[in-house]
């Protein structure tokens, strides 16, 4: 079953309300502490997820998408990890909450699948009890009520013979199936909140389709929100309402799905874009390295690999999310634009950057923040113009002979 | 500041031009692998010289004649060996250390982050100098009897500065007996272990490699080794043929090389898989070349790991031995001084503890270093 | 899997058999002190050594054709009948009787404390990296497994015996077995004897656990809200066992035997491992060839017990591997 861009329009609509989104994050950080300094692998990022949305971020390695993750429930082993910053589930904040109450919410309400599912199984327990442990710890089941509930699941992950699959063990499972599996044991206490760390990636490509379409279905049944971890902007076109991106655990562009590719604000997902392979260019590769998680440079931490960079960008603190201007595209694929009225660069309330409590100002044009399409470039703030990043730019390395920039 | 030109570096990373093809791959195999000629030279004159000298000490003298008249030194077998032991080590790991200057620094800086390690890797240098060249010194034990000088206790027990850690019931000082002591520690935790890894390495290559039938046949004898009480063995070979330091030496080489035979082969078995050895296989490479120039350095790291961390099991164990009454009676084994001071425990207890005392912190020094090792070479 | 198990228990009836034939070689190549001393009386009442001497082993059969000998030396360990000692004067195996019990009280309590103990620690320093308890925990594990047995020993007699007086100093075999006085004389010999098998076991378990919580499977356990006691139980221990086990038996036993020596010896308790010292240090052959066989046995059935439970916890394991 083919996702359109036409469909994600449906799926979107259901958030334009102004209630509060299910999950709110504010300025999280997350650091730890290595004998090599403080790594902030999560360094200020915000973002939210409405009910029944699915949410992409997006990422490289080392952008601190799955350490963001990890941080909503808090299985982040702190110390040496700690958590700073707010995170809202349903008004209520994870970061100040017990241990007893995130373990209530774990499973229940926020339920996690990860990314390779070799390891994601316990080797001496069956597949069936591992999906029933979900039910078991959360409702006062008995075992055998719990194992019919697990049957139950399995069949509804499309596990083919979920009777005799239950009581195999993981490695006697193929690849696909044991994904199917953790999908099970994620959804079998029925959570509001699906996290979902880069499910595909270690699996072939065809049973990769097959496990996004089975999200897709379980969502859409179930009318959970799914916070979707991948660096694979082709799942991420597939699946995504809005797409978050980071970079060196800061936000760099958060946006509309249509928006981001009709119209990427910031340079890192331009690059991005550009090294998608069968773009009707050669791909490249973003030529330089990640900055260091320990000493990250001052200013904007893509500025020493972006080519439009300027010297105020590597001064001052990393830019703050500045609206993108929309440009007015009516002839794209029907959902070039968000379903309301873009952001007003020249209302005077856009002018502020975007983050904390200034976020609420924006509601005012009558979108909610959910819909605004917003990058972390200062050509996009007050007094610059986002002209300059209109030029075309080869994102290849350059030739060895002198040639390039 | 619109009008702004981009900074002429802030964009470009990647300096142009380091290609694949500037290195110079010669020199970078000749820096890691092959020896200088002079060093081949030097080790092999210096074992042919060691050869012709213990041919010397063994045929051609007299039995009782000093090997080095000029001294009075009558070289043992074990020292024999002990020297023989300190040549390999000279040649085969601080030589390699010494020319790897960087390899070595970098381990040198992640050992360093063990503190306990370093400072105890001073100790060891302090107990291996001592017990080298401690008996060159200070005269043996048996040499410094004097009834006169009995059960004197140590300088901070309200003794005097003379005999500054004491001495036992027959006078002897307690520094003398420590000093002695180390030297036998030094002995069997060295020579045992050379002995032991060797053999271990061998084994466990060869049952890797050949696989099959060899490896069947020797798997079984290592689990044989290894289900068998080692001690009640020694104590059974010791009883037969007496003790001697060189038997317990011996002993423990022979009958100790089952773990480090196993993880040699299952390391190798784990790079045999890896394509270099493949690579190296499919373009024509001998069994002994593969071998040597690819899975044993590979292995290496764990296998020295192990090695220092088995020194403490064998000084232990002599130790134990030593205390029982099954070691060698004319050596001064801490252990056979820790046994001889527990009858005066309640009078004089600094005969057994103090000897004790170094024996815990040397082994416990070796636990520390040997840990710290294993984080700075083997990270996995 | 069954065929698994005959395997290893046929392995282990040969590894038997191996060490039962290995002891009766050298018991070939020993002198029999027995005759020697036999001979030594006769020659000082003036008769012939060489003959009397002859006559003993005559008498005793150790003069027949090696095989008869052998032959005879199997069916006799398989019936119990293991000869006699000289230097106890009285049958090997009633001596042998009369000495296990003293040496089974304070062996068991330490195989015992070093599983839990060990274990214990290990996992609990696992879950709690980086807290004073798993400091101290390193800190023990370290003393322990360097400490000199014999030496700690010494140090403690001198601490709770000689100086604070709250232990006895040596072992006294009149005290009733289930007395106070007992448990007060046995509680240093098993403290010494545990301290290095409970280092041994800390370390190993630590590192193996942590090796577990830092698993994706674990993660994905706490991701369905499980408390750290059942992460712990069912999935860390659970996982654990299989590698664990591999060390539960055999290193536990050889360090427990090693030490039975030493312990027996400073403590002065007449078990087994102070009747084989003595053997030996008489040439009481039959006694020191029984005394070491029982040890071997031993590590026989724990390495095969322990293979045993490997493969039952593991349902990975592919049998054609051993």
């Amino acid at each position: 079953m083919q996702s359109t861009h036409g469909d994600s329009m449906s799926r979107r609509h259901t958030t334009t309300d102004q209630a509060e989104p299910l999950l709110r994050i504010t300025d999280l950080r997350t650091q730890f502490d290595t004998d090599d300094g403080v790594v902030r692998a999560v360094d200020g990022v915000s973002f939210e997820v409405n009910a029944g949305e699915t949410v992409c971020l997006v990422g490289e390695s080392g952008s601190g998408k799955t350490v963001t993750a990890e941080s909503i429930t808090r299985l982040v082993e702190c110390p040496p990890g700690e958590i700073t910053g707010r995170i809202e589930f349903r008004g209520e904040n994870l970061t100040t909450a017990s241990a007893a109450r995130l373990r209530e919410i774990r499973g229940a309400e926020i339920a996690h699948v990860f990314q390779n599912p070799q390891d994601a199984l316990n080797p001496v327990i069956s597949v069936g009890k591992q999906v029933a442990e979900t039910v078991r710890i959360h409702e006062d089941v008995s075992e055998r009520a719990a194992r019919k509930r697990a049957i139950d699941l399995l069949d509804r992950a499309e596990v083919p013979d979920p009777a005799t699959t239950a009581d195999a063990y993981p490695h006697e499972l193929s690849g696909g199936m044991k994904q199917r599996v953790l999908v099970a044991a994620a959804l079998a206490g029925d959570p509001d909140l699906l996290v979902a760390d880069e499910p595909t990636t270690a699996l072939d490509v065809t049973i990769q389709a097959q496990i996004l379409d089975l999200l897709a279905d379980l969502q859409r049944e179930m009318g959970m929100a799914v916070l979707f971890i991948t660096h694979d902007l082709g799942v991420v076109a597939r699946v995504a309402d809005r797409v978050v991106v980071l970079y060196a655990g800061k936000v760099m562009e958060s946006a509309p799905v249509d928006s981001l590719f009709a119209d990427p604000g910031h340079p890192y997902t331009r690059a991005l874009l550009a090294c998608l392979p069968g773009r009707g260019r050669e791909s490249g590769s973003i030529p330089g390295d990640l900055p260091s998680p320990t000493d990250p440079p001052t200013g904007c931490r893509f500025a020493p690999r972006c080519p439009f960079a300027v010297e105020a960008c590597t001064t001052d603190s990393h830019p703050s999310l500045y609206p993108v201007a929309q440009e007015p595209d009516t002839d794209r694929d029907g959902a070039g634009t968000t379903a309301g009225d873009s952001p007003d660069v020249s209302t005077p309330l856009s002018a502020a950057p975007l983050d904390g409590a200034a976020s609420r100002d924006l509601e005012t044009t009558g979108d909610g923040v959910n819909t605004a399409h917003v990058a972390a470039c200062i050509f996009h703030g007050p007094d610059r113009d986002a002209a300059h990043l209109d030029r075309e730019v080869s994102w290849t390395v350059a030739e060895p002979d002198g040639g390039g920039r | 500041m619109a009008g702004d030109e981009p900074a002429p570096d802030v964009g470009t990373a990647r300096t142009a031009g380091t290609g694949f093809e500037r290195i110079d791959w010669t020199a970078v195999d000749d820096a890691d692998s092959t020896v200088p000629p002079a060093a081949v030279a030097a080790e092999a004159l210096v074992f042919f010289s060691l050869v012709a000298a213990f041919v010397y000490d063994y045929v051609i003298l007299a039995n009782e004649a000093p090997t080095v008249g000029v001294v009075g030194w009558d070289v043992t077998g074990v020292e024999w060996l002990l020297v023989v032991v300190l040549a390999i080590g000279v040649f085969h790991a601080a030589l390699p250390l010494a020319r790897n200057r960087r390899l070595t620094a970098y381990y040198w800086r992640q050992f360093q982050k063990n503190r306990a390690a370093v400072v105890s890797l001073g100790f060891l240098g302090f107990v291996f100098l001592v017990g080298l060249v401690g008996p060159l010194i200070w005269t043996a034990p048996n040499e410094a009897i004097d009834y006169a000088a009995a059960y004197q206790p140590p300088v901070f027990a309200g003794g005097s500065w003379a005999y500054a850690l004491g001495t036992d019931a027959q006078g002897r000082p307690l520094w003398h007996l420590i000093v002695y002591g180390m030297r036998v520690s030094l002995e069997v935790g060295l020579i045992s272990m050379v002995f032991a890894i060797s053999i271990g390495t061998v084994v466990g290559t060869a049952a890797a490699y050949f696989g099959g039938y060899v490896d069947e046949v020797l798997m079984r004898y290592v689990d044989l080794q290894q289900t068998f009480p080692v001690f009640i063995l020694l104590l059974l070979l010791i009883y037969l043929y007496g003790a001697s330091l060189l038997l317990i030496i011996a002993l423990y080489g022979l009958f100790s090389w089952e773990g480090t035979a196993r993880l040699v082969r299952s390391e190798a078995l784990q790079r045999g898989e890896e394509a270099y050895v493949r690579a190296a296989e499919a373009a024509g490479a001998g069994r002994w070349w593969t071998i040597r120039r690819h899975l044993i350095p590979n292995v290496s790291s764990t296998v020295i790991t192990a090695a220092t961390l088995s020194i403490p099991v064998f000084i232990l164990g002599e130790a134990s031995l030593s205390f029982l009454g099954f070691g060698d009676p004319d050596v001064f084994s801490w252990g056979r001084t820790i046994s001889a001071g527990r009858s005066d425990l309640p009078n004089a207890p600094w005969i057994s503890t103090i000897p004790g005392l170094f024996l815990f912190l040397t082994v416990l020094a070796f636990n520390f270093v040997g840990d710290a090792l294993r984080d700075a070479i083997d990270p996995r | 899997m069954k065929w698994y198990v005959v395997r290893r228990v046929a392995w282990a009836v040969v590894a038997t058999y191996l060490a039962v034939s290995l002891t009766f070689g050298l018991l070939m190549v020993t002198p029999n002190a027995g005759a020697d001393v036999a001979a030594a009386q006769a020659a000082a009442s003036g008769q012939d050594y060489d003959a009397v001497r002859e006559r003993y082993l005559e008498r005793r059969g150790l003069d027949r054709p090696v095989e008869e000998q052998y032959i005879d030396y199997i069916t006799n360990i398989l019936t119990f009948d293991w000869g006699y000692s000289f230097s106890q004067g009285e049958p090997v195996l009633a001596a042998i009787g009369d000495a296990w019990v003293y040496s089974a009280q304070y062996f068991v309590p330490a195989i015992i404390i070093s599983a839990l103990l060990g274990y214990g620690i290990g996992l609990y320093s696992a879950l709690n990296r980086y807290t004073p308890t798993d400091y101290l925990g390193s800190f023990v594990a370290y003393f322990g497994i360097s400490i000199p047995n014999f030496w700690f020993a010494i140090v403690l007699i001198l601490l709770f015996g000689v100086v604070l007086r709250l232990l006895p100093t040596f072992y006294d075999s009149s005290v009733a077995l289930l007395s106070v006085q007992n448990v007060k004389q046995l509680l240093m010999p098993v403290v010494v004897l545990s301290t290095a098998s409970v280092a041994g076991q800390m370390r190993y378990s630590r590192a193996q656990a942590i090796e577990y919580a830092r698993s994706a499977f674990v993660k994905t356990a706490r991701a369905k809200g499980a408390s750290e006691w059942r992460v712990l139980t069912r999935h860390i221990l659970r996982v654990a066992l299989v590698p664990l086990s591999t060390i539960l038996i055999a290193d536990v036993l050889a360090v427990l035997f090693a030490g039975s020596f030493i312990i027996e010896t400073i403590f002065q308790i007449p078990g087994l491992g102070r009747l084989a010292l003595e053997a030996i240090q008489q040439k009481d052959t039959p006694l020191v060839l029984a005394t070491t066989l029982i040890p071997v046995f031993i590590a026989i059935i724990g390495n095969l017990l322990q293979d045993l439970a490997y493969v039952a916890l593991d349902p990975r394991i592919d049998y054609g591997d051993r």
